[in-house]
């Protein structure tokens, strides 16, 4: 709707992007975050670095990307092949870390290897000193206890702790939005009931329940997620709910009505675009938070399932290795660059998006 | 009839639960509307005419009363006939630029109401039609609200208003919270808009000129309650209720060789929470008499026009000297 009467002006100049382009006030918000140097330069940062972690396969990985093979082109990272399709004796899955195959593939053509080639789960067992060993050419960041590659864990164990809070920010918003916007639209009894159900909610001991609930089900991704979610979404009710309760009165709100529109509308067109902004502003700091939160709960042992790779278990280990310091230390940087990124971000989007600075 | 308003009734509740007493905002209005018609209502800040507004619009739960509109009855209950009421009645709110929605562009703001009545039409050739009946060009369907000035909102909001041609158009001071010289475009948009179209309307507002210049038949609020009606140039000559004549003779005239005797009231408008017995108006009224706080005058006809009270003025009358 919005494109059939905004782009087809004729005449008029800005007639074939006014679709594409933002409206004045993003782009002074825009222009506003791009005025904080550290915001957006960890925009930048963090951008580089997660897109990066989405390519992690082809990064950290105990396959190579291309094989060359007796006149043919193989795709280890994207599909499983057999130990027989490189002349071996077994059709079991190919594991190219093995001496005998490595020589095998150099002898009839090359193998292109990641630049980290170890995956998150290999396990070593070259390994010169007892593990954890220590930083060195082959290992940047040492291994950990169990002679696995720190780097490879890291950069997966970023790429899920990013994933997993995008994820439980996004739904927390759409649930907490949701709520609090039934909650101030329609105000009285379905405001209070769920208000008061909300008061004993968050009193709950989060962690607590968590924890069991964990020793319950076997932890996995999703389930984290859901469990996380329960509790999470109530960040985003007080904001939008207090939106809510102000607008519904105005006379805007009064004129749609007046019109005929219905609550759904008048909710998601008329009242929502306003409470969107103080939702936004809050986002990078709920991301920030749900991280936080996913990591406590690998250090405690009570998160993703063993073996993933997880910042917090890498802390975990870190504390129960004091003798391997570079453990320690990398959870601790991975972790503080990551938030500390985030906040900056958040910071830079709070004050991009504050009124009194935008029309000044 | 187009309207008809009997025995309306609103009543707010205020206090805290313990001690909740009720507030009736509008109370027993009664009249009815002809095709054509511009009706106005004038009286002072909270005499009720907004609430009376949005009682017959059905934004207001009444507490009593009745109001039919196009011999339908207008029932908040029943979403689905208020809805089909609202395609033919619409409303122009006091505040111009505060009654449009401030996230959305005025193109999509002038469509929406044939959206929401699932109106197949071609929106862009209406939204510049519409644009160009209130005398706006057709680069505005792309700005936002807070981009227009008073005068620009207000031009939008009447777009707004007249886009489904209803049969009756509520207008809740129009011409409110803005200067003079925009107030004069706004009435004559209005006045033109109502000849070319044959608009009905409701006009509210407490500027008696305006009023004047506009309306054919008005009604004076006072507590609640219309206090006197009739034909707009009757009251105007010879005004039947002491209030009505009150207001005139308060309204500023821009003639400075008429000298007009001002009519001052005695008090402060009474709380609603505390009704005077009675008429209403006696603790004000220069005229008073014993009857008057006791006996709640009923509405009666004289000439022309209908008055709510003991001793209708008559024509030139003058105040008793205090």
């Amino acid at each position: 709707m919005n494109s059939t009467v905004t782009t087809a002006k004729e005449g008029v100049m800005t007639t074939a992007d006014s679709q594409f382009q933002l409206n004045p006030v993003n782009q002074r918000r825009w222009e506003l975050f791009r005025a904080n140097r550290r915001s957006i330069w960890s925009l930048w940062i963090f951008l580089a670095m997660f897109t990066l972690s989405l390519f992690a396969e082809f990064i950290a990985n105990d396959r190579p990307f291309f094989v060359w093979y007796d006149g043919q082109a193989y795709w280890p990272v994207v599909v499983d092949y057999k130990e027989s399709d490189f002349g071996g004796p077994f059709p079991t899955e190919a594991v190219y870390r093995d001496p005998w195959l490595k020589l095998h593939i150099e002898e009839k053509g090359f193998a292109l290897w990641p630049l980290i080639p170890y995956h998150h789960t290999t396990v070593d067992w070259d390994l010169n000193h007892p593990a954890p060993a220590p930083p060195d050419a082959s290992h940047w960041l040492g291994t950990d206890d169990q002679a696995r590659d720190v780097v490879a864990r890291v950069i997966y164990g970023f790429r899920i702790s990013v994933l997993f809070g995008f994820i439980l920010t996004l739904l927390s918003a759409i649930i907490g939005v949701g709520a609090g916007a039934i909650q101030g639209y329609f105000g009285g009894w379905i405001d209070l009931l769920l208000q008061r159900f909300m008061e004993v909610w968050s009193s709950m001991p989060t962690l607590y329940i968590l924890i069991i609930l964990a020793s319950v089900v076997e932890p996995s991704f999703w389930w984290l997620l859901g469990l996380l979610l329960l509790f999470s979404w109530m960040g985003f009710v007080g904001v939008v709910r207090a939106e809510f309760l102000k607008t519904r009165k105005f006379e805007y709100v009064r004129a749609a009505r007046a019109l005929g529109v219905g609550n759904t509308r008048i909710i998601l067109r008329h009242v929502l675009p306003n409470a969107l902004v103080a939702t936004i502003t809050f986002m990078p700091f709920t991301l920030a938070g749900s991280v936080t939160v996913l990591t406590s709960l690998d250090f405690l042992g009570f998160g993703l399932p063993p073996g993933s790779p997880s910042l917090g278990e890498l802390l975990q280990q870190g504390k129960s290795n004091l003798g391997a310091p570079w453990l320690g230390i990398t959870g601790f940087m991975v972790i503080g660059i990551m938030l500390s990124l985030l906040i900056f971000i958040g910071e830079g989007v709070r004050d991009a998006f504050d009124p009194r600075k935008l029309f000044r | 009839m187009i309207l008809t308003v009997r025995d309306l009734e609103v009543t707010f509740r205020v206090g805290p639960w313990f001690y909740r007493r009720p507030i009736v905002a509008v109370s027993r209005v009664s009249f009815s509307l002809r095709a054509g018609e511009i009706y106005a209502i004038v009286g002072e800040s909270g005499s009720g005419k907004t609430t009376l507004a949005h009682a017959i619009n059905g934004l207001q739960k009444t507490s009593g009363g009745e109001v039919r509109f196009l011999n339908k009855k207008v029932d908040l209950v029943r979403t689905h006939t208020i809805k089909s009421l609202r395609r033919h009645m619409s409303m122009i709110f006091q505040d111009p630029v505060g009654s449009l929605s401030p996230r959305m562009r005025v193109g999509d703001l002038i469509a929406e109401p044939f959206i929401i009545h699932k109106i197949k039409r071609d929106l862009k050739e209406e939204v510049h039609r519409l644009l160009s009946l209130v005398g706006l060009s057709g680069d505005f369907a792309d700005r936002y609200p807070h981009q227009l000035s008073g005068g620009q909102a207000r031009r939008v909001g009447v777009a707004r208003a007249i886009a489904l041609d209803p049969q009756l158009v509520i207008a809740d001071e129009p011409t409110a919270g803005l200067d003079v010289s925009v107030q004069g475009e706004v009435l004559n948009l209005l006045n033109d808009l109502r000849e070319r179209l044959g608009l009905t309307m409701i006009f509210i507002s407490h500027n008696l000129h305006v009023v004047h210049h506009i309306a054919d038949r008005m009604a004076v609020m006072y507590l609640g309650r219309i206090v006197e009606t009739g034909r707009t140039e009757e009251i105007f000559r010879a005004p039947a209720h002491p209030y009505t004549a009150t207001l005139l003779s308060a309204t500023p005239n821009p003639d400075p060789d008429k000298v007009r005797k001002r009519i001052s009231l005695n008090s402060e408008v009474p709380s609603l929470l505390n009704r005077p017995k009675g008429c209403e108006f006696h603790p004000r009224c220069p005229w008073v008499q014993k009857r008057c706080s006791r006996e709640t005058p009923y509405h009666s006809n004289q000439g022309q026009i209908s008055v709510a009270c003991h001793t209708p003025l008559q024509p030139g009358t003058q105040p008793p000297s205090a």
